[in-house]
């Protein structure tokens, strides 16, 4: 059987093509102005790497914010829940996935079938977020895929004591002129991030295995300051972003 | 051009035609037009359960007093305002003490949410004129009160001659007043509660709280006697009693019948305005008593017929997003396959129909804070506990108004203990009764749907 997930967030768009269980392929792109383009543009693309149309995939499961505007799935299912499933999937050890996405930030407690047992989100802020650190990167003019890497050089990271992204964009020019390192000030960014996400999630608490899922988790320097917050090692799938999309096209299978 | 509207709040033909010339004067200082009349049908039609009769008839209670509301000035020589947490006794009270044509009494606050905010979804320009008068943004100021001095200085409704306000809760109804009083001249009379329950406390009540609020309330009923020239007589406070003691019950009733039905028979959205009536000071006592009783039996029907707005067997939960602005977001929580056995405070807990000995009116308003969510957070976490287990609840879901000093203290605490005691999953969601500003309806579905799923394998699991 082959189904397909398709997950609209608010940065990029993912699709995966699954057949009995197994990958066949994946498409991740921008989600752009318009969402349903996006879910369209996004599973041509993973159709496409499959060698595969639309009319060969039996079932469609969206998710995302975007998940009620996928006009061609046959059903729609929280980014939750088809992260809970997709992690499972891959590490059916996981117990606590952290998916820090471009908007949003969730800390979930999952149950050993795949289920999830509790879930806490940020609220309406952006800190903590992917949002913040593009807006922390382009103060520093740094590209995203640079800060990771430039954190873990760090000699002390700078303390961001606003919770506000916009307040700690100022902080962060404020540190900047007081000549405080590159260095120090995206490992300040990604210490801030990580504690807010920390301390949000101890509501569902920390359970090994941890894992960690959405585009911030490919950012070393987030994860480093996550290990540290919560004292325990953190595994990254090896495509982090597609958890959600993997979840919904098993999710569409059962 | 509202005829459709008003007939959809529960008016006859014949009240339209003797009202219009009101109606006309009302609305067009409220700046309704034809788009928001147009809006109003539609939210009616969307979001209440408006074939029922008795829904139909609490709208058209709070419709009415929007247009009294508005006339007020002109119609009556002095106008008296509270608003929640001001408990409706004492002012019911005063109310029955005076001549109706002389004297107006009115919540403008939740006048306005049940109608501006709930009906035409138009109170942003309120919000926004409370916020330059006196409540700034980003104080967390309570909404209730922006909407209430955004009104007045608009010059939508007038400004009274006398506010009373309690202070059961929270530090905002103090604060409010003391503007309304220093910026505006209004003369305030002020009930204060004595805040000092120690955990522990609970269930039982000092006798020093109920003996310091009752002489507040005497001190406030002398005022108002002195201010008002009249007397607040014993066939006043005998009137208010029993028609808030059959009221009330009558809701008890009415709640505990909704939440043991499976399906869920009725919105949770359409009880919005019954159940606010129990603060609102309204002389037309016979009618609100008359269209619950008429809900009732509207609701004992569609249970017999089994008529539900939920799906039968739907993961039931208890909520607290009773949300005085905007019934879409309960509407949410039942679309999302959830159906909402009881919403707080709807459901008047066992230790709040403790019998207690206080016999004078003023001692028995003084009790009231002591037997209720103002008794302590230790209270209002018991009191969401019980709840959940009277109606054997698969989950609860909070929704906090995030400025509220009373409500956001107990949430995790209320979290941690219903999960701890009851085994069932809490979600938490973060909002504002009185400002939709404050919340996106988008983040909440997401939360509100995965836990919906959530309860249902939950209950799946349970069932296997």
């Amino acid at each position: 059987m082959i189904t397909a997930g398709v997950d609209v967030g608010a940065a990029t768009a993912k699709t995966v093509i699954v057949a009995d269980g197994q990958i066949l392929s994946y498409s991740i792109v921008p989600t752009g102005d318009s969402v349903t383009r996006a879910a369209e543009r996004v599973t041509e693309a993973a159709l496409s790497q499959a060698g595969l149309s639309k009319g060969d995939v039996q079932y469609i499961t969206s998710t995302g914010y975007g998940r009620n505007a996928v006009t061609f799935a046959n059903r729609t299912s929280s980014e939750i829940i088809c992260h809970a499933k997709g992690v499972n999937s891959i590490l059916p050890a996981a117990r606590t996935v952290i998916d820090i996405g471009g908007q949003d930030s969730k800390v979930i407690g999952v149950r050993e079938n795949g289920t999830v047992s509790d879930f806490v989100m940020n609220d309406k802020c952006a800190a903590g977020t992917g949002r913040f650190l593009e807006v922390m990167a382009n103060v520093l003019q740094i590209s995203i895929e640079e800060m990771g890497p430039t954190s873990l050089r760090c000699q002390e990271p700078c303390q961001i004591s606003s919770t506000c992204t916009i307040f700690a964009e100022t902080e962060m020019v404020s540190l900047r002129a007081d000549g405080r390192t590159k260095e120090d000030l995206v490992a300040g960014i990604h210490r801030a991030v990580a504690s807010r996400v920390v301390i949000m999630g101890k509501t569902v608490g920390y359970n090994e295995q941890v894992v960690f899922t959405g585009g911030v988790a490919k950012n070393a320097g987030v994860k480093h300051f996550l290990e540290s917050e919560i004292k325990l090692p953190i595994l990254i799938p090896a495509e982090p972003q597609i958890m959600g999309a993997l979840g919904a096209a098993l999710l569409a299978a059962s | 051009m509202y005829t459709e509207l008003f007939k959809l709040c529960g008016f006859e033909d014949d009240e339209i035609e003797r009202e219009r010339p009101r109606i006309d004067k009302a609305f067009t200082i409220l700046g309704l037009n034809e788009e928001d009349i147009k809006r109003g049908e539609t939210r009616l039609h969307t979001y209440f359960d408006i074939d029922l009769t008795g829904v139909r008839k609490f709208l058209g209670i709070w419709m009415r007093e929007l247009v009294n509301l508005v006339l007020a000035r002109e119609e009556h020589d002095k106008i008296v305002y509270s608003d929640f947490p001001m408990e409706l006794r004492p002012l019911m009270s005063m109310m029955l003490s005076t001549d109706e044509k002389e004297v107006y009494f009115a919540t403008p606050g939740q006048i306005i949410n049940m109608t501006i905010g709930q009906i035409f979804d138009k109170l942003n320009p309120y919000l926004e004129a409370g916020e330059e008068s006196g409540f700034p943004p980003g104080s967390a100021h309570c909404a209730l009160y922006q909407t209430r001095l955004g009104a007045m200085v608009k010059g939508v409704i007038p400004f009274p001659d006398l506010s009373v306000i309690a202070g059961y809760h929270c530090d905002q109804p103090a604060e409010s007043e003391q503007l309304l009083q220093e910026v505006y001249g209004i003369p305030v009379l002020y009930l204060d509660s004595c805040a000092d329950a120690n955990w522990g406390d609970w269930p039982k009540f000092n006798d020093h709280r109920v003996r310091y609020c009752g002489s507040q309330a005497r001190k406030m009923f002398k005022a108002f006697e002195e201010m008002f020239n009249c007397q607040i007589t014993e066939e006043a406070t005998k009137a208010t009693n029993r028609a808030n003691a059959i009221y009330r019950l009558t809701f008890q009733a009415l709640i505990e019948l909704i939440g043991r039905a499976d399906p869920q028979p009725i919105s949770q959205a359409s009880l919005a305005h019954a159940f606010f009536l129990n603060s609102m000071p309204t002389r037309d006592v016979e009618g609100k008593q008359m269209a619950l009783e008429i809900i009732s039996e509207e609701v004992q029907q569609r249970i017999a017929e089994g008529k539900g707005v939920v799906e039968k067997g739907a993961p039931g939960v208890f909520c607290t997003a009773t949300i005085s602005v905007d019934p879409g977001i309960t509407r949410m929580i039942e679309n999302a396959g959830l159906a909402i056995r009881v919403q707080i405070p709807y459901w008047l807990s066992p230790w709040v129909l403790t019998k207690h000995p206080y016999r004078e009116w003023a001692d028995m308003i003084g009790v009231g804070p002591c037997l209720d969510i103002p008794h302590s957070c230790q209270a209002h976490v018991a009191i969401n506990v019980e709840n959940c287990k009277a109606f054997n609840v698969d989950g609860a879901i909070d929704f906090y108004p995030y400025s509220c000093r009373e409500w956001v203290p107990t949430v995790i605490i209320t979290k941690k203990m219903i999960e701890r005691e009851l085994g069932i999953p809490v979600l938490v969601l973060e909002g504002d009764c009185y400002d939709t500003r404050n919340y996106s309806a988008g983040q909440l579905r997401t939360r509100v749907e995965t836990f919906a799923e959530l309860l249902r394998a939950n209950k799946a699991a349970k069932a296997v």
